[in-house]
C-alpha cells in the first residue's frame, strides 16, 4: 500500500530531471547563462524561481515540526518573509542595477567593486560558502525524511538522500540556473497546490474545519497558540530579535543574489516583491497543519517528522505520495540553487578572482560545472555524520549570512563606508557568533543570538569606518554612476 | 529625496512595527478568536495582508516608470 506514494515521488523525482535538463541542452554555455541566466528572466518566470527557491524543506517540514513542538514561535516565519520583500521593493532594483552595469555574477562581485578589495570578495565568498552548507544539508535531510516516511519505511533516508541527491547533480551541471528555473516551475506550482490543500485537509478531516480545531487546541493546550510558546522560552524579546535579524538577513543569501541578477529588468524586481508575500500565505496552512498534528498525534519523538506521519496514519497512500512529493519539491528546488551559489562562490571569487586571476571566464564556468558533484557529496557527507533539527540548521545559516547586512545596505547607501570598516564588523560578528556556539559567550535579555552578532557587527562597523579615512572619491563615482 | 520616496519608506518603517515588540505584545492573546482563528494568529496573517497591500501602494508611488529615469 506504501508503493503508490513511493512510485509517485520516484516518478516526480524523474520528471524533474528531466525538464532540468532538457531546459539546457542546446544552450551554449557563457558565464552570464550559467550563472544568471542571461539576466532574462520575465514575471512569472523570476516569481516561481525565487518562491521555490525561498521556500524549501524547512517550510514544509520544519514548519510544521515547530508548530507542533513549540506553537506560536513560528509565526516568525511568515512574517519576516514578508519583512523581507519590504526591505526587497526597496534594495533589489539596487543590486540588480549595480549587477547589471558592472557585469556582477556573484555577491562577492558587489563588494569587491564597491569597496575597491579583490581580498573582501574572497573573504564574503568563504563565508557565504561555509554559510551555505548549513543550509544546503537541511535541504538535504529534508528530502531524505519525506522519502523515508512517505514510504513507509521502506527506503531508508540515506538511500533516499543519495538519490535525489545524484537527480540534482544532473540537471545544475547541465543547465546552470535555467535548469533550475525550469523544473522550480514544476516544483513551486505543487507546492503551492499541496500546501494550500493539507491546510484544509488535515483540520477538517479530523475536527470539522479550522476553527472547531483551534477551540479545541485552546483548552488542550493554550500555551500552543501565544508567546512564549509551547517549551516557554521564545518570548517576545525573541521574536523580535528573530523576526529582524532574519528579514535584514534574508536577502544576503549569495543564492538570492545571484536570482536578482536574473531579472530582465527592474520592473520585475519590482513587480516581485510586490507579490512575492502572497506566496507567505501559503504558510500559515502549514502551521495549521501542525497545529493538526498535534492534537491527532502528541509526543512524537521528531517533530519534523510530524506532518508525514499524520498523513502516512491516517489518509490513503496516495495523498501521502501527492504531499510527499511537494515536499521533496520545496527541498530540491532550494538545494539546486544553494549548490548552484556555492560553485559560483568558488570558482568565480576564491578560484578566478582570487586564486589563479588568468583563468577565462569559460574555464570559470567549467570549474563551476565540475563543482557540482564535489559540492553535493561533501554536504551528504557532513549530514551523515551530523543530522540535527532542521530549524537549528537554518538559523544557524541565516546568522552566519545576515552577518553580510552591513556591507551591502551600507554600501548601497552610504558613500561613506570602508573596506576596513566592513571587514572589521564582519570579523566581530561572526567571531561572536562563533563564540556563542562554542559556549564562551552568552547573550542577555534572551535576544536571538545572531541579532546580537548583527548589532555588534554594525556597532563595529560603523566605528571602524568613521576611524579610517574615506574611500577615494574617484573609485566611488565609477560605481554609483550606474 | 522627493515626497514620494518619503512615503514609500514611511509605509516600508510601518511594515516591520507591525511585526515586532510592542505591537507583538499586544496582539499576543488567545482570544477573541476572528474567522476561527485565534488572535494573534490572525494577526500575523492580517499584517501579511497588509504588508502586500503597502507595498503595493509603494509601487503605485515610486515603482512606475517614471523613476526609471533617475
Amino acid at each position: 500500500m506504501t508503493h503508490i506514494s513511493l512510485w509517485i515521488i520516484i516518478g516526480w523525482l524523474i520528471l524533474s530531471t528531466v525538464v532540468g535538463v532538457l531546459a539546457g541542452v542546446k544552450r551554449k554555455f557563457s558565464m552570464e547563462e550559467w550563472f544568471v541566466g542571461q539576466r532574462g528572466f520575465g514575471l512569472i518566470l523570476f516569481y516561481v524561481v525565487a518562491a521555490a527557491e525561498i521556500y524549501s524543506a524547512f517550510a514544509f517540514l520544519g514548519l510544521a515540526g515547530w508548530a507542533y513542538k513549540f506553537g506560536a514561535p513560528i509565526y516568525y516565519a511568515p512574517m519576516y518573509n514578508v519583512l523581507a520583500y519590504t526591505l526587497f521593493f526597496f534594495i533589489g532594483p539596487l543590486i540588480w542595477k549595480y549587477g547589471k552595469t558592472h557585469g556582477y555574477v556573484t555577491q562577492p562581485d558587489f563588494f569587491i567593486h564597491r569597496y575597491q578589495s579583490p581580498s573582501l570578495g574572497v573573504a564574503v565568498a568563504i563565508i557565504g560558502f561555509l554559510f551555505t552548507i548549513p543550509y544546503l544539508q537541511l535541504q538535504i535531510m529534508g528530502t531524505g525524511m519525506i522519502i523515508q516516511v512517505s514510504s513507509g519505511g521502506a527506503i531508508n533516508w540515506q538511500a533516499a538522500v543519495i538519490v535525489s541527491s545524484l537527480a540534482s547533480i544532473i540537471f545544475v551541471t547541465v543547465s546552470g540556473l535555467r535548469g533550475i528555473a525550469w523544473t522550480n516551475f514544476l516544483q513551486a506550482i505543487l507546492m503551492l497546490v499541496t500546501m494550500f490543500s493539507v491546510g484544509f485537509l488535515f483540520p477538517h478531516k479530523f475536527f470539522g474545519g479550522v476553527g472547531e480545531m483551534f477551540r479545541r487546541l485552546a483548552e488542550v493546550s493554550p500555551q500552543h497558540l501565544i508567546l512564549p510558546g509551547k517549551a516557554g522560552t521564545l518570548g517576545l524579546g525573541w521574536y523580535t530579535s528573530t523576526t529582524l535579524m532574519s528579514a535584514l538577513g534574508f536577502w544576503m543569501w549569495p543564492h538570492l543574489f545571484l536570482t536578482t541578477y536574473s531579472a530582465k529588468n527592474i520592473q520585475i524586481i519590482r513587480r516581485n516583491a510586490v507579490i512575492l508575500p502572497l506566496f507567505a500565505f501559503a504558510l500559515i496552512p502549514i502551521i495549521i497543519v501542525g497545529y493538526t498534528c498535534f492534537l491527532m498525534a502528541p509526543g512524537l519523538k521528531e517533530p519534523d517528522h510530524a506532518m508525514l506521519i499524520t498523513l502516512t496514519r491516517f489518509f490513503p497512500s496516495w495523498v501521502a505520495g501527492v504531499v510527499g512529493a511537494g515536499g521533496m519539491a520545496a527541498a530540491i528546488s532550494t538545494s539546486s540553487a544553494l549548490t548552484l551559489s556555492a560553485c559560483t562562490l568558488f570558482s568565480r571569487n576564491i578560484y578566478q578572482k582570487g586564486i589563479n586571476p588568468r583563468a577565462s571566464d569559460d574555464q570559470t564556468v567549467r570549474l563551476a560545472r565540475a563543482l557540482v558533484p564535489v559540492v553535493t557529496v561533501l554536504a551528504v557527507v557532513l549530514t551523515f555524520m551530523r543530522p540535527k533539527m532542521l530549524v537549528t540548521l537554518l538559523l544557524l545559516g541565516y546568522s552566519g549570512i545576515a552577518q553580510f547586512f552591513p556591507g551591502v545596505f551600507l554600501g548601497l547607501f552610504w558613500r561613506r563606508a570602508t573596506k576596513a570598516g566592513i571587514y572589521a564588523g564582519m570579523i566581530a560578528g561572526i567571531g561572536s557568533l562563533l563564540a556563542v556556539n562554542f559556549g564562551l559567550l552568552r547573550f542577555p535579555f534572551g535576544l536571538f543570538f545572531g541579532f546580537w552578532g548583527l548589532l555588534i557587527n554594525l556597532t563595529v562597523c560603523l566605528l571602524v569606518t568613521l576611524l579610517t579615512s574615506p574611500p577615494p572619491k574617484e573609485a566611488l563615482d565609477q560605481f554609483y554612476s550606474a | 529625496m522627493n515626497k514620494r520616496m518619503k512615503i514609500a519608506i514611511l509605509l516600508a518603517i510601518i511594515n516591520f512595527l507591525g511585526a515586532i515588540w510592542p505591537v507583538t505584545y499586544w496582539v499576543n492573546r488567545i482570544q477573541p478568536f476572528v474567522f476561527g482563528l485565534p488572535f494573534f494568529l490572525f494577526w500575523t496573517t492580517l499584517w501579511i495582508f497588509v504588508c502586500f497591500i503597502n507595498l503595493a501602494i509603494c509601487y503605485r508611488l515610486i515603482g512606475g516608470k517614471r523613476e526609471t529615469r533617475t
